[in-house]
């Protein structure tokens, strides 16, 4: 259960992250001179919060088929587009059809790049779970 | 005689340190055999015991109640349980079927969905969930 407490709060960090940076990045390219308050960071913790919610669905069961795979993944997402649209909308982040394109958007976009900076994360324990190995093997070699 | 037990972390290598005057001695040659049970496991083929270097299995895999030994070359029926064997040094719980031996995989890597796919020295592709993958890092000591 702690390895998943773990994950989930790795997702949590790195969702929150790139939601701040899309706002530092927004906010300087449409509005430069608008501020943000103390609100507006609760909110963000409350959104990436619940933006991690739906990968819940994934610590169901410890083994999954790749179609079960799939389907978590399908489900997953359409929770988050459930849960994260009217979420926005209530927190003042998206109004109007223009809006809600845009944030539907960056939303997608935010969910590539916190799914390749948790791959990447993986390729470094997977070199370093290699290396161990190899290191392993290279000792009983030498016996 | 003095008798030292020392418990140590799953990180670590167990082994048996024996100090004696006599090399020789009944009793350190029972200490030898704990040592060659642990190096060896039974499997059977054609109604016939085989005795298995550790070493030599790629992994343990559980089939409708019944536990299967793969090396490179054969394929062996045998009589532990996997609950058994993936406590074996540097074997590991790639899923709940299988066992699997670490010094026989050839490479690790991620995969988008999540997993890991690890590919064996025999070429076979094992698809490993997150939790496993963490018993494996705990058994390398990372």
């Amino acid at each position: 259960m702690i390895k998943e407490i773990k994950e989930f709060f790795k997702r949590f960090v790195t969702i929150y992250g790139y939601s701040m940076l899309a706002t530092v990045f927004f906010l300087e390219v449409f509005s430069p001179e608008a501020q943000v308050g103390k609100d507006f960071f609760v909110n963000m913790i409350i959104f990436s919060f619940v933006a991690n919610i739906p990968s819940l669905i994934f610590i169901i069961k410890k083994e999954m088929t790749d179609q079960e795979l799939m389907y978590c993944q399908i489900i997953c997402i359409v929770l988050e587009i459930l849960l994260l649209l009217p979420l926005g909308h209530h927190f003042g982040l998206w109004a109007g059809v223009a809006g809600f394109i845009v944030f539907l958007i960056i939303t997608v976009i935010i969910t590539f790049a916190v799914r390749f900076t948790l791959y990447s994360a993986d390729a470094a324990s997977a070199r370093q779970m290699l290396e161990r190995l190899k290191e392993i093997t290279g000792e009983d070699e030498d016996e | 005689m003095k008798i030292f037990i020392k418990k140590i972390s799953t990180n670590e290598e167990e082994e048996i340190l024996v100090k004696t005057h006599d090399t020789n001695a009944p009793w350190v040659e029972y200490i030898k055999q704990v040592d060659r049970s642990q190096a060896y496991i039974i499997g059977y083929k054609n109604e016939r015991m085989h005795q298995i270097e550790l070493k030599d299995v790629l992994y343990f895999e559980s089939v409708d109640g019944k536990t299967f030994l793969y090396t490179l070359k054969d394929v062996y029926s045998c009589k532990n349980k996997l609950y058994e064997l993936d406590n074996l040094p540097l074997f590991f719980r790639a899923s709940k079927a299988m066992v699997v031996n670490s010094k026989k995989i050839k490479t690790i890597k991620p995969s988008l969905s999540g997993r890991f796919e690890i590919v064996l020295k025999n070429e076979e592709k094992i698809m490993v969930n997150r939790h496993y993958v963490a018993i494996l890092k705990e058994k390398l000591g990372l």
